[in-house]
């Protein structure tokens, strides 16, 4: 039952308050609605129905039998004058699974949480698609404005280290590792889907290591994407390192904080195995819907290129710019069953691969992915 | 006379017999139109699903079937997955298969959103030589059998670049997505 409450709490994103506005109640952040009892499901094979005052949730569940749903009150309760939402900034501010506010969300979206204008091109200095230069039509390229494209809100200003069109700092690589590199950036970009996350990085330092173990690695911390050596610089190990640079942005502090616990503890803590396996599905996602592409077939992830082939087969090429509770299922299946192997395979360096899967603390969705999804045109390519 | 009434019966026996095999199938690269003859249709659909046909090459039969990874094989965690070459090798595999499609059945393609899940089994020295097609049976009827082959035979003998990961796989096997667009 604990495990149900814990589940459903965090399914919502949400956390407890530590105070409560009415006894017998309990609140969360972002949230002035309640909990209730009384709503039962039935847990079969791992999984239950709940009807919430007709909000349908699918849930995990542990035991089979008859368990209580904890479904979310649905009045509003009257908040203190001082109460301010954490999240949301709004009143009411409700910050359930399906609120623009909350972090993982299907119907998650900055400009919709914050109420502010987010029309691409606009004018509107309140929007963060807002820039000067589009916006009275001048010319902006070097020795003019910040450089930044003007339409999108994660396209960072020109930080004066770039190599030309992002922001990579290449200052550190030879002649030779520099044209390797534009190559990789270059192949990438024929790609409708890793063209769109070029675009969507902030400044990252680029460089080459010799001693490093494996191919190529991105340290969060520092934002600095490490390659081994110049046979290693190709669009397939840029693309996933990049691709990490991405989550790093776009999951806050999350990625540098594994990167702590492993440098003090020497532990892959939880939650490194949903980045880990997050950017190896990127590569089958982006070759199948962002180009016509080959990918090396993984026994950690069998059945994994096939069904985004058809979830897009299905949809008319399509992917959806948001997970049903099935497909979550599904991803964080394919999830396990990539621990799972890499714990089995008793290979050492598997390790980073074999970790605890977080299921609280992260959106159960490839969410980084889908968010380079939705802001690109390659639903339109297909 | 004899011999001319022998040669003309000839004639007309095997000319239409070549005008059927023969199609015209692609359009290659110098705009002219490439004619390719099929002997015969020499394609099976195998494992079936509810949903899916799986095709490939009557005569692939070493590792379409078979358990991969290979027994024993093991990926070098130290190597990279892909290589540098495999973008160059990727347009080179969407060419074989564009040029297999005629150029009206191509736009008709597009607009159905058909997709096609290939997979390649190259041996060791990076050679395909077999290839297995899964489509939605739904296109069953609009994507004709000669194109699956076309495209299975068109891939078959393709060198690719074994990433360096897998170097010491006995044969490797990868996937290729193409949505006609």
């Amino acid at each position: 039952m604990k495990k149900i409450l814990l589940f459903l709490v965090l399914f919502l994103n949400l956390f407890p308050l530590g105070f409560n506005f009415e006894k017998g109640k309990m609140l969360f952040p972002g949230s002035l609605y309640g909990q209730y009892q009384g709503v039962e499901g039935e847990c079969i094979n791992g999984y239950m129905t709940c009807d919430c005052d007709g909000w349908i949730l699918f849930l995990e569940c542990s035991d089979p039998g008859t368990i209580d749903c904890q479904c979310i009150d649905p009045v509003i309760i009257t908040p203190p004058p001082d109460f301010t939402c954490p999240i949301c900034g709004q009143d009411p501010c409700v910050c359930g699974y399906y609120d623009p506010c909350s972090y993982g969300s299907p119907d998650y979206s900055d400009c919709a949480c914050l109420g502010i204008n987010c029309d691409y091109g606009g004018c509107d200095p309140s929007s963060p698609y807002y820039d000067e230069c589009t916006c009275l039509g001048i010319n902006c390229d070097d020795g003019g404005g910040d450089g930044s494209s003007g339409d999108d809100p994660t396209d960072p200003p020109d930080d004066g280290t770039n190599d030309g069109t992002y922001n990579f700092d290449t200052s550190t690589l030879t002649p030779e590792e520099n044209s390797l590199f534009d190559q990789a950036i270059n192949d990438l970009e024929n790609n409708c889907f890793f063209n769109r996350m070029l675009n969507s990085l902030q400044p990252i330092t680029i460089r080459v290591e010799s001693s490093l173990q494996s191919p190529a690695t991105y340290r969060s911390i520092e934002n600095t994407i490490i390659f081994r050596s110049s046979e290693t610089i190709f669009a397939y190990n840029a693309a996933g390192e990049l691709f990490h640079a991405f989550q790093d942005t776009y999951y806050g502090a999350y990625m540098d904080d594994l990167q702590l616990l492993k440098e003090t503890q020497n532990t892959y803590g939880t939650g490194f195995t949903n980045i880990e396996f997050e950017e190896k599905f990127v590569h089958l996602f982006a070759g199948i819907i962002g180009g016509n592409s080959g990918y090396p077939l993984l026994e950690s992830m069998d059945g994994v290129d096939a069904w985004i082939f058809g979830i897009l087969d299905n949809n008319n090429g399509e992917f959806p710019s948001s997970l049903t509770p099935e497909l979550s299922s599904q991803y964080m299946a394919y999830m396990e069953a990539f621990r799972l192997w890499n714990e089995n395979s008793g290979v050492e360096e598997n390790e980073p691969y074999s970790g605890p899967i977080d299921y609280y603390g992260i959106p159960q969705i490839p969410a980084a992915i889908l968010e380079i999804l939705i802001n690109s045109d390659c639903h339109e390519n297909n | 006379m004899k011999t001319i009434k022998i040669l003309s019966q000839l004639v007309l026996i095997i000319l239409p017999t070549l005008l059927s095999c023969c199609s015209i199938m692609k359009r290659n690269d110098n705009e002219s139109y490439k004619t390719q003859c099929l002997d015969k249709i020499d394609l099976i659909q195998a494992k079936a699903d509810s949903t899916y046909y799986l095709y490939h090459l009557q005569s692939d039969t070493l590792f379409i079937g078979q358990k991969y990874p290979p027994e024993k094989s093991t990926m070098n965690p130290y190597e990279s997955l892909s290589s540098s070459d495999a973008v160059r090798e990727d347009i080179e595999t969407n060419e074989i298969i564009k040029a297999c499609i005629s150029p009206e059945d191509f736009d008709s393609f597009v607009d159905n959103h058909v997709g096609l899940l290939i997979y390649m089994y190259m041996d060791s020295s990076g050679t395909v030589k077999e290839v297995e097609i899964k489509m939605n049976k739904r296109y069953a009827n609009l994507v004709g059998d000669e194109y699956i082959q076309c495209i299975c035979e068109g891939l078959k003998g393709l060198k690719k670049t074994i990433p360096a990961a897998f170097k010491d796989f006995p044969y490797y096997k990868m996937g290729h997505s193409f949505f006609f667009k």
